[in-house]
């Protein structure tokens, strides 16, 4: 693992490695918890101009249990009897690639598709608006095996009218990234599940 | 409890009278009869009887009346306590209670228990969550392979099943849900709390005054 550039810790708590990738406002590393030792992705980002960098970390992905998994069913989410606009704003994909490289191509289709990546935690920082007409996507990994993840997508703050292009974002992540799209209309017929 | 039915004078179908309604949920009057506007849109879909089918719980839902899914039947089986294959108004109301954001936990966690014990033994087995899971994994056009799906099977029961017997209880699962608060995220809808402002048509019918909000 790479030492930091000037040798001390980031922040007093991770040690920064390799740089993933970079979007317009932000970069990725890999780093390693001083504390646990465990690999992480560290974002770096100037969000606004004069704010200091802050860390948008996030740690190894969560194993879900069983009932995470049954919790996703569209047959559960009883907002759709209200009128549904829940849904347009979230969505989920399995993936077996790695924490690293999802982010990176998170990031890289930012630009193009109009949004920037936020931590859950760095998204009441922001103002209201985004940023110059861009929308703030969170993201959240789980473990659903040790291959493969979990990615929930999540579209904060914003008006909730514009329609967002996901499937132009799932064209951009790449067939050999999205294993199976889950749009929760159950109307994906692309029939690509993996066997592991 | 308070509700009565006045047989006399029943003026829709499905009508149950707001105020006993309102008495025993955490809607007000108001919300109550915004509750009958939408139940009525829904109730009316397939065929106007006031209740509603599982093909107009289908279409309500997934805006497709053909379409079976094992969690929505299970839904709507806890909806229909009196298993009549429909669901009244009164039903609709009480069984949307428990997801409002005020109500308390302990009927939420309940309700999620009796969800997952598909066969009501009150227990939940393991090869209930194996079929739901794979019912899940169906939906998304995922294949996991058995092993697989066995791991997370372990892995779930070694957490929730502190007894090891094969099965969650009504306790065990109380304990686990109190650690893994997300499960309960589907039992809240916060849509509850606005429903007034979603059906504004109820201003113009409201029979009734709000005496206590």
């Amino acid at each position: 693992m790479a030492a930091t550039k000037n040798g001390s810790p980031l922040l007093g708590k991770y040690e920064l490695g390799r740089l993933l990738g970079r979007g317009t406002f932000a970069k990725v590393y890999h780093a390693r918890s001083l504390a646990g030792g465990e690999h992480v992705a560290v974002k770096l980002g100037s969000l606004l101009a004069g704010q200091p960098e802050r860390e948008l970390a996030f740690h190894a992905p969560p194993a879900l249990n069983a009932f995470d998994i049954i919790s996703m069913s569209p047959g559960l989410d009883l907002s759709g009897l209200f009128g549904d606009s829940k849904r347009r704003r979230e969505k989920r994909f399995m993936t077996t690639a790695s924490p690293e490289q999802t982010v990176e191509r998170l990031g890289q289709a930012g630009p193009k598709l109009g949004y920037f990546m936020v931590g859950k935690k760095g998204v009441d920082r922001l103002p209201l608006g985004g940023l110059s007409g861009l929308v703030a996507m969170s993201m959240e990994m789980s473990e659903v095996s040790p291959s493969m993840m979990l990615i929930e997508l999540k579209l904060e703050g914003g008006d909730g009218d514009e329609e967002f292009g996901w499937e132009e974002l799932r064209t951009e992540l790449g067939d050999d990234m999205v294993m199976a799209w889950h749009g929760c209309d159950g109307k994906d017929v692309k029939d690509q599940g993996i066997l592991l | 409890m308070g509700c009565f039915q006045s047989t006399a004078r029943r003026p829709r179908p499905g009508y149950e009278d707001p105020v006993g309604l309102a008495n025993e949920t955490a809607f007000s009057v108001s919300e109550v009869e915004a509750l009958f506007e939408l139940f009525k849109s829904i109730s009316g879909s397939v065929i106007d009887d006031g209740l509603i089918n599982k093909e107009e719980f289908q279409l309500a839902l997934f805006k497709n009346k053909r379409k079976e899914n094992l969690f929505a039947n299970r839904i709507f089986d806890l909806f229909d306590v009196k298993k009549r294959g429909v669901i009244d108004f009164g039903d609709f109301v009480r069984a949307l209670n428990v997801f409002h954001p005020n109500i308390p936990m302990e009927e939420k966690i309940d309700f999620s228990f009796k969800l997952y014990d598909m066969d009501s033994t009150g227990f939940i087995e393991r090869k209930e969550v194996k079929q739901m899971l794979i019912a899940l994994l169906g939906e998304s056009e995922m294949r996991l392979s058995d092993e697989i799906i066995e791991t997370i099977l372990d892995k779930t029961f070694s957490d929730a099943d502190t007894d090891q017997d094969g099965r969650i209880d009504r306790t065990e699962w109380e304990n686990f849900v109190s650690r893994n608060p997300s499960l309960l995220k589907i039992m809240t809808l916060p849509y509850l709390k606005d429903i007034t402002t979603t059906f504004p048509s109820f201003v113009f019918n409201s029979e009734v005054d709000d005496l206590v909000t």
